[in-house]
């Protein structure tokens, strides 16, 4: 998938939700990154030709999805995260529904979100929960080639994410989606772009997502890290137990793992990005 | 043309056999029924159809067409068109307008009210035409308030107009196209009170009716859908 974007902008009277954006990338995985009211919601809905922007333009695969909306619509399904859905249509109807118009994957996915469960219950009596899995479950069974998800996994439970980012894997679709998750973006995404205030404050691949020596240690409590403070490491930040730190030896963590001082370590990745440029801090 | 028949099946769940429909259809036919039958007054008939029952029924069918901006945006997704997701709502909204007429027009030609066959077929396609112009505000609360407005409160205000118009005066040519548009039961009864003949003004507002449903479908393919 290839997106341009030029001076993209978008405002809702003086707020800018996307400010004077250009961006020129292509990728099979693309994840948009942010804090709460980045950008990220309004950037797929341009890109999905729900919104135009207000300035500059945006192209998808070389359309300008908000000019050709009905074209868009035939090689891109996308879903948006919905609490709920004011329809009195019930959840066998709307199987039917999909399975009408597309095929092959619409078993699995029944399966894995566990459909038959509610089948019965209408869309706008569901909980939020399932209410995101009939959405899902809508756009992942297109034949689209291209899914844009809005936050796919945030009412599901661990489970279902977990399968459903299996099958997303193993699919040969190209995605666009956003999280505020670091753990679903790097199991996900192969390119990715940070927003913060309607800017675009980082973009890049995995590569340089993981090129910093910057590591999540993983602290037993949080007043662990006093114990380790005369070690060499530079303390990034703390989130919870979670510990970024930025180290130059990773020798000297696996040390720490084998003292027992703390219970593990990873590179960090998009959470280095968010302490390097001060996201969510 | 296979996505507009997704969306006529779409739209279609949830509309009939619904409890409440019936109920109302039921329940109009036998009043119109028994007005024609028993009371023998079409002024009776007009104002009963004109200012309860129709207004009722076009605003539950128009409920059922009017969606939240979350769910056009989920529908699109699903039906993958947007010219599919208008029609397939005109579609249902014709399919249910049609027990109504049909009830409605067998009633005045069994009681051989002829005369009132156009303003009741002007009056349906004028419902036809608001509620697809409000299912285009993608805000159920904002959409029941217009509806409400132009199914109740314009032709009520309409026969106030008329009852305290003065003896002789007639409305001008806007007005009484409004009226004919908004409440043509109402302005058949009280023809000689405007500027516009009974043919011309219904005709006319059957034909406003059908601008505005294309001219709202081009204000839907193009409008922004936020949430």
């Amino acid at each position: 998938m290839r997106i341009t974007a030029r001076r993209l902008s978008k405002n809702f009277a003086s707020v800018y939700a996307l400010n004077n954006i250009t961006l020129d990338l292509e990728s099979k995985s693309i994840c948009l990154l942010g804090p709460n009211g980045s950008g990220k919601t309004t950037f797929l809905t341009i890109a999905v030709g729900l919104r135009h922007p207000t300035q500059g333009y945006l192209e998808l695969n070389d359309f300008k999805p908000y000019q050709e909306r009905d074209k868009v619509l035939k090689f891109l399904s996308y879903a948006f995260s919905a609490s709920r859905l004011q329809i009195g249509v019930k959840v066998k109807d709307l199987i039917k529904t999909v399975k009408a118009e597309n095929f092959g994957d619409a078993e699995e996915l029944m399966q894995i979100l566990g459909l038959n469960n509610f089948a019965n219950r209408k869309i706008s009596n569901l909980s939020s929960g399932q209410t995101q899995i009939c959405v899902l479950f809508t756009a992942l069974c297109s034949n689209s080639n291209i899914v844009v998800l809005d936050e796919p996994f945030s009412h599901l439970d661990p489970q279902k994410a977990g399968l459903l980012m299996n099958f997303l894997l193993k699919r040969d679709k190209e995605i666009l989606f956003t999280t505020h998750i670091a753990e679903e973006a790097e199991t996900l995404g192969e390119y990715y772009i940070i927003l913060d205030n309607g800017k675009v404050i980082w973009s890049g691949d995995r590569k340089e997502l993981y090129s910093q020596e910057i590591y999540e240690v993983y602290l037993f409590t949080r007043d662990d890290f006093a114990k380790i403070t005369d070690e060499p490491l530079k303390l990034l930040t703390i989130l919870g137990r979670t510990a970024l730190v930025e180290v130059s030896d990773i020798g000297l963590l696996k040390e720490l793992v084998e003292k027992g001082l703390i219970l593990g370590f990873k590179k960090a990745g998009v959470r280095s990005i968010y302490a390097k440029h001060n996201v969510c801090n | 043309m296979r996505n507009i028949t997704s969306a006529i099946k779409w739209y279609f769940k949830g509309l009939f056999p619904h409890p409440f429909t019936e109920f109302l259809l039921l329940f109009t036919l036998l009043t119109q029924y028994s007005i024609l039958e028993y009371r023998k007054d079409i002024v009776l008939f007009i104002f009963v159809s004109e200012y309860i029952f129709l207004p009722l029924y076009s605003i539950f069918l128009g409920l059922h067409i009017i969606r939240e901006s979350n769910v056009t945006a989920f529908e699109l997704s699903l039906i993958k068109d947007w010219g599919a997701v208008y029609y397939g709502k005109l579609f249902v909204l014709l399919v249910g307008y049609i027990p109504v007429a049909i009830g409605s027009i067998g009633l005045l030609i069994l009681y051989n009210n002829y005369e009132l066959i156009l303003p009741l077929m002007t009056r349906i396609t004028s419902y036809i035409a608001i509620n697809m112009c409000t299912s285009v505000l993608l805000s159920t609360s904002f959409a029941l308030v217009i509806l409400v407005t132009f199914n109740f409160l314009i032709p009520v205000s309409s026969l106030i107009v008329f009852q305290t118009l003065p003896y002789g005066q007639v409305l001008d040519y806007l007005t009484s196209l409004f009226m004919y548009f908004t409440a043509p039961l109402t302005s058949y009864v009280n023809f000689e009170r405007m500027s516009i003949s009974i043919t011309t003004g219904l005709l006319t507002s059957i034909i406003i009716s059908l601008l505005l449903i294309l001219l709202f479908r081009e204000i839907f393919r193009k409008r922004e859908i936020s949430f």
